[in-house]
């Protein structure tokens, strides 16, 4: 596409010894029927490492992380125009593929909260039920012990079977993630996952995203700057369906490469 | 000079708003009016004659319906709806799920949409007529409940289709991009999420499409129904219905207190049934919401 883009092709730089890859992409181009969003995407995300996505509203962040499970497809008319996803190797648009199974191992969390017209529990359990063989006794403590993960446990044991539309916004996306994680997945896409919740819940989901990340690979879209410096170990700095740099997290903050991502970073710019 | 016209504008507004909230409470009244007066209008009509004999007997008298009761009718009338919603709604349900979940192709879904929008709102005796030259005289299935019932399917269909495609799609995107991406197939989705969540609008598309099928006669003259029985049903058998009877009652001049009664019946019966599913509805949103 365009070929000016060169800095994404080199993915981090030498002197640092990269981890595993646990998802790439190579050459990326997808969109909406009527518009292209991403444009030459090259991006690796590594196992069990946290990644953030930083950019301006509207830049295709969202796009970005929809593509990497397969969500993006769902939309009518949307999808991959050319390039791969690799996940451990294997592209995941390969017609052998099969996206049921993608999207049980990357784990997507949007970035408006749905939550199922159910109870709070049925929630929580909605793809553990699915994929797994879980016994009605053990379905109250599995549900629970992932309520107990996200810091919900506590707060809503007495309510763990009213429906979960009555749950405050905050409250929602937590118990989205709770959902995610039953799901037992490999990797974690979220789209800004503090959005509605108050610095102390905030603060409780970083740590927690931290911890999570002894286990998996996770992947944070968020607006928060101060938020991708306290928490990720890489950051990408994208700005109209452009990857403008990606590196170590504290690189890109005490010295970016590229005039933009400082800008950007200074909040100069989106 | 500021201020007056300032004043004057208010005043405008005032007015123009209390013009329309009389309209709004006029309009309301009315609605309100003309249904309840319909209804006292039939019910002292036919409150008369009710009795748990006429409601139980079949027609007796001379000419025929000047004595006895509609219990035929009744019952007829409740196998004509339950055959026709046994065929029309799983065949309907199973065609929007289709068309809203399976389908990808813009324009099929386009023209599938315009004309069940357009059967939809075909007069009902072009459906008996429809019926007859089908059903009756082509596949030989004489006038009877079978014919009467596939009939009524037939103007039924296209009501719950649109229906339920259209709850299908305002409940669709967004939770089912929520389900499916957690892996789970299509199948568990419908079944989890979008029939639960659409189940009140659906019953309510069902009710009035049946509703509606059982207050109308024209479908049924001509394939399923006949003026006398003794109550048997069976599907090879015409039997009485309830507009059918009416039509009868009214159209040769037999028993104007007999055809109110019967009306009576019948919106008793259709009253009940929006009932029926206002209770549904209501336990179903305390329940989950
Ligand atoms: N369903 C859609 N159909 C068509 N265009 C879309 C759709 N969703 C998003 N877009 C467009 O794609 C572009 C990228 O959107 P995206 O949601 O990925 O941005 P974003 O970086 O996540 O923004 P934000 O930070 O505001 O969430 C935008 O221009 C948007 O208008
Ligand atoms: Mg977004």
């Amino acid at each position: 596409m365009d070929k000016k883009i060169s800095s994404s092709d080199k993915v981090f730089s030498a002197s640092h010894v990269a981890p595993s890859p646990a998802l790439s992409l190579n050459k990326l181009n997808a969109g909406y029927k009527e518009r292209q969003v991403l444009f030459n995407i090259n991006a690796v995300f590594y196992k069990n490492k946290i990644t953030s996505i930083l950019g301006p509203s509207g830049c295709g962040k969202s796009t970005l992380i929809s593509v990497c499970n397969r969500t993006l497809e769902l939309i009518p008319g949307a999808g991959v125009i050319s390039g791969n996803v690799f996940l451990n190797g294997n592209d995941i648009y390969d017609t052998a593929a099969s996206a049921q199974l993608i999207r049980k191992k990357i784990g997507i969390i949007f970035q408006h909260p749905i939550t199922f017209p159910a109870s709070i529990v049925e929630n929580v359990l909605f793809g553990a039920v699915y994929h797994q063989k879980l016994t009605r006794q053990e379905r109250l403590d599995y549900a629970r012990h992932h309520l107990g993960i996200v810091g919900l446990e506590t707060e809503l044991i007495n309510r763990l079977h009213e429906p979960a539309h009555k749950l405050s916004g905050g409250q929602r996306q937590r118990l989205c993630l709770a959902r995610t994680l039953a799901n037992q997945p490999e990797i974690i896409l979220m789209d800004e996952p503090c959005s509605a919740l108050d610095p102390s819940a905030m603060r409780h989901i970083e740590e927690l995203i931290k911890t999570l990340s002894k286990t998996y690979t996770i992947i944070i879209v968020t607006h928060n700057i101060a938020q991708a410096r306290r928490i990720s170990d890489y950051t990408i700095v994208m700005t109209n369906g452009r990857i403008i740099e990606q590196d170590q997290t504290t690189k890109i903050f005490e010295k970016p490469k590229r005039k933009q991502t400082h800008e950007f970073i200074e909040g100069l710019i989106g | 000079m500021v201020d007056k016209t300032r004043e004057v504008r208010a005043n405008q507004r005032l007015i123009t708003e209390r013009c329309f909230a009389v309209l709004v409470w006029i309009a309301g009244i009315l609605g309100i009016f003309i249904p309840l007066y319909i209804i006292t209008f039939i019910t002292i009509n036919g409150a008369p004659i009710l009795s748990w004999a006429f409601l139980t007997l079949p027609p007796a008298g001379f000419p025929l319906g000047t004595g006895g009761g509609i219990g035929p009718a009744i019952l007829g009338s409740l196998a004509l709806i339950t055959i026709g919603l046994s065929f029309s709604a799983p065949l309907s349900i199973l065609a929007a799920i289709f068309s809203s979940q399976y389908c990808t192709s813009h324009n099929f879904l386009v023209f599938v949409r315009f004309f069940a929008e357009v059967l939809a709102s075909v007069p009902s005796i072009i459906y008996g007529l429809f019926g007859y030259a089908l059903l009756v005289v082509f596949f030989d299935l004489k006038i009877s409940l079978l014919a009467g019932g596939i009939t009524i399917a037939f103007m039924m269909t296209p009501v719950i289709f649109v229906g339920t495609h259209e709850s299908f799609n305002l409940a669709n995107k967004e939770l089912q991009q929520a389900a499916i991406s957690l892996g789970v197939s299509r199948l568990f989705y419908i079944r989890k999420v979008l029939l639960p969540k659409t189940l009140p609008s659906i019953l309510t598309v069902i009710v009035l499409a049946s509703m509606n099928a059982m207050g109308s006669a024209a479908p049924i003259l001509l394939t399923g129904a006949i003026v006398n029985s003794i109550g048997e049903i069976r599907l090879d058998l015409p039997v009485m219905s309830l507009p059918s009877h009416i039509f009868y009652l009214v159209g040769e001049a037999v028993s104007f207190d007999h055809a109110f009664g019967t009306a009576l019946v019948l919106v008793g019966v259709l009253i009940f049934g929006n009932m029926g599913v206002g209770w549904l509805k209501w336990r179903y949103i305390k329940n989950d919401g």
